[in-house]
């Protein structure tokens, strides 16, 4: 019986020790296979010997079957024409989704373990480049003058950093669009979206006399309130000037007038009832069903949200949907017109990467940014950085090329959230949420994201 | 005599290296994962460091901030009110639940301690999520019961409204961990012996009294230690507030280990969220040595 009890326990402790060694060696759910050590023979003379590449790549797309993400569809697209071109690289992807992709990447950034390659925020280029983290394209694009000229010229800012480019844009966005119901907005004496504020701010009204929401706000990310508002608002009120005082750090600040009229007009909306209660507790994707189900009149989102609304919108809901923008403030001189928009994001490569490994994850980006993924993007409902030539326009889904020709008459202003510094967006993505539940006023939001600013600057 | 020698060699001590290298391990995994990361934190909040290969050294810069800084004394704040809650809700209904497991009068009791401490083994992600959809304003539970029993006028945005957003938080930390407490009193109720219950119930007291009077300050020990886990786990809680609210509406479910990470990896603010990690380290352990203090002093009087 001794012998027994001890072989059991024994049994017992070997089975503890392989499971901690078992656990330790399996991958965790969401951070990247770690950084493949360049296992590149650097053969530079002997060209016709192509050898194997593996890139790790992590990207926030779902590319899972049946996935409505366009870009996810596009990418596996690429993916595959790569796979046939050159045979050596191979393609290791990872995918997290959009709202924890900051999170893991930037503890990949900072335990020096990123991916070969990556998306990038344009808000987060100061950082990586400062720390040496991501590789410049201006060479490449230099010798591949084609594959420069493919892109909307608009779609390089948000990926440039003191003059240099460092991320390929794969995506065109405006992100203040309003999708609204036309026949709930004509039940409220509307036959035409509201051409100023005044007649906006009656027509919610109206809308919430006859019990719908006016609109869906999904703000849990807490960049919604930043991209979809409050960009193309604070154009309105402030205008270019501003932004272009702020980025140059040359006097405008967060409490000048202009800017705190658009913070007040976002809470304006808040006080005449025209957002849903629980609008801090759903997400930008969770926003959209309360307007699928007709409960709701409208929804402010980027244009990512179409290629999920040719999939899952109703019907009946689709058809009467219309695109339009915020109107225009009395008083300001922003122009109706303008929206704001922009790549936003770029694919870029890790700037530890030498020789063929390098070469290999530009060409990765070439496959995922070109004229022919951007076809592929548009097939599927969204919209690419390039100019897509050649494209049959009336091959779309004719909600998407609504969109698209609507597009056209618009002109793209800067993005705050990808371009002013990280801790200042926080500090006002916080604000929007504490003006939103009507804790603060504009000023104190001025205040508290000037004080932010000013540590940032120095 | 051969035999004699054998009997006076003492088995009950054994050689010191033998102690040493059975308490290794566990020391070594203690040690790596506990201390040195401490020691790693305390190290980079005297650093500007964004994530990357150059950090600026500041000095004590990051701690002036830290104590200037609003935001980190409202995280601190609601971190107080949590464990507030924590101490007198968990311990307090830990308590009766343990107390009336050890009746006569229950049956099963084995069955109920494994269903009572059965959500203590979730993971605390998984109760933020379950919580969250309990409290869904269109298709969440609570909203259901309280439109089904009439009382629809009591509905309202749960985690959205910031001056109730940080109760509503509050409720699953105590709900979770309340089974762990039962189970640590039950083993000291237990060890309390038959006499002590039986020469009180010769005096005429019984149940609540005994309670009180009797059980109560029999396990102030272990209620000692109770006190100290729980402080030290709601001064650390992160998964539930970041699943929950991610500290949100504005700052008013902040905690302080949420404000670390969000300094770390959204304002890209490493060696800051380090200083605020080390300020959770002082805060705690403040609180420790106060609610020792007030046990100390409790016990004296008491004597």
């Amino acid at each position: 019986m001794e012998t027994f009890k001890k072989s059991l326990c024994l049994a017992v402790v070997m089975l503890m020790v392989i499971s901690v060694v078992a656990c330790g060696s399996q991958p965790a759910e969401s951070t990247s296979s770690t950084v493949a050590a360049s296992s590149v023979t650097s053969s530079a003379s002997d060209s016709s010997k192509l050898e194997d590449i593996t890139l790790n790549v992590d990207f926030m797309f779902n590319m899972t079957e049946g996935t409505t993400d366009a870009k996810g569809i596009a990418v596996a697209k690429s993916i595959e024409r790569m796979k046939v071109d050159h045979p050596n690289i191979t393609v290791e992807m990872n995918t997290v989704s959009h709202d924890d992709y900051q999170t893991s990447l930037l503890t990949l950034a900072a335990s020096n373990s990123l991916p070969d390659v990556f998306n990038i925020k344009g808000s987060w280029l100061k950082n990586f480049v400062t720390n040496k983290q991501v590789g410049s394209l201006d060479e490449y694009l230099k010798n591949d003058p084609d594959w420069k000229s493919q892109f909307i010229p608009d779609a390089l800012n948000d990926v440039t950093y003191q003059g240099s480019i460092y991320g390929a844009p794969f995506q065109m966005l405006t992100c203040g669009n309003i999708f609204y119901n036309k026949a709930i907005f004509a039940e409220a004496g509307y036959s035409e979206f509201p051409k100023t504020w005044d007649e906006y701010i009656d027509c919610l009204t109206k809308i919430k006399g006859l019990g719908y929401t006016p609109i869906s706000m999904g703000n849990k990310g807490l960049w919604v309130a930043n991209s979809c508002y409050f960009g193309t608002l604070g154009d309105r009120t402030a205008t270019d000037s501003w932004f272009k005082g702020i980025m140059a750090n040359s006097g405008a600040k967060f409490t000048d007038p202009d800017i705190l009229l658009a913070v007040e007009k976002l809470q304006q909306l808040e006080k005449i009832g025209a957002f849903n209660t629980d609008m801090n507790s759903i997400d930008n994707a969770q926003q959209r069903k309360s307007y699928y189900n007709g409960k709701s009149a409208s929804f402010f989102e980027g244009n990512w949200a179409i290629s999920d609304m040719i999939v899952n919108c109703p019907k009946e809901v689709l058809d009467n949907t219309e695109i339009a923008l915020l109107p225009t403030i009395p008083g300001s001189k922003g122009a109706g017109d303008r929206v704001a928009g922009g790549s936003a994001w770029g694919n870029a490569y890790a700037a530890s990467l030498e020789g063929a490994k390098r070469d290999a994850a530009v060409l990765f980006l070439k496959y995922t940014t070109d004229n022919t993924y951007g076809a592929d993007l548009l097939d599927a409902g969204d919209f690419p950085g390039v100019k897509v030539a050649d494209y049959d326009l009336s091959k779309l889904n004719p909600f998407v090329n609504k969109y698209y020709n609507l597009r056209n008459t618009w002109t793209m202003a800067p993005q705050f959230d990808c371009q002013f510094d990280t801790s200042v967006i926080d500090a006002m993505n916080v604000g929007f949420q504490n003006i939103l539940t009507n804790q603060i006023t504009p000023k104190q939001w001025g205040e508290s994201v000037q004080a932010e600013y000013e540590k940032s600057v120095n | 005599m051969k035999g004699g020698d054998n009997l006076k060699k003492d088995f009950s001590k054994p050689k010191s290296w033998m102690l040493y290298s059975y308490l290794a391990p566990s020391v070594l995994l203690f040690v790596s994962f506990s201390i040195v990361p401490m020691a790693m934190a305390v190290y980079y909040s005297f650093f500007n460091w964004s994530g990357g290969p150059m950090k600026k050294f500041v000095g004590l810069n990051n701690y002036l901030l830290l104590i200037k800084d609003n935001t980190f004394w409202k995280s601190c704040l609601n971190n107080i009110f949590i464990a507030s809650s924590c101490v007198v809700f968990q311990l307090g209904i830990a308590f009766i639940i343990s107390a009336l497991l050890c009746s006569k009068l229950l049956k099963f009791k084995e069955f109920h301690r494994a269903i009572i401490f059965f959500p203590v083994v979730l993971s605390a992600v998984v109760v933020g999520f379950l919580f969250r959809m309990i409290y869904s304003s269109d298709n969440g539970l609570l909203n259901f019961f309280l439109s089904n029993l009439g009382l629809s006028s009591f509905i309202q945005p749960w985690l959205d409204n910031p001056k109730i957003a940080l109760i509503f938080v509050t409720v699953p930390i105590v709900w979770q961990w309340i089974g762990m407490y039962v189970v640590i009193y039950m083993t000291s109720i237990k060890s309390i012996p038959d006499e002590i219950y039986e020469s009180c119930a010769i005096d005429g007291a019984t149940g609540f009294r005994q309670a009180i009077y009797i059980t109560f300050p029999m396990i102030m020990d272990t209620i000692k230690v109770s006190v100290v886990l729980a402080i030290s786990g709601s001064m650390k809680i992160f998964e539930h507030i970041y699943v929950m609210t991610g500290g949100g509406p504005g700052t008013s479910t902040m905690v302080m280990a949420q404000y670390s990470y969000k300094s770390s990896f959204i304002m890209n603010k490493m060696g800051y969220g380090s200083t605020i990690a080390v300020g959770i380290l002082c805060v705690s352990l403040s609180f420790i040595l106060i609610s020792q203090l007030l046990f100390e002093r409790g016990k004296r009087r008491y004597e």
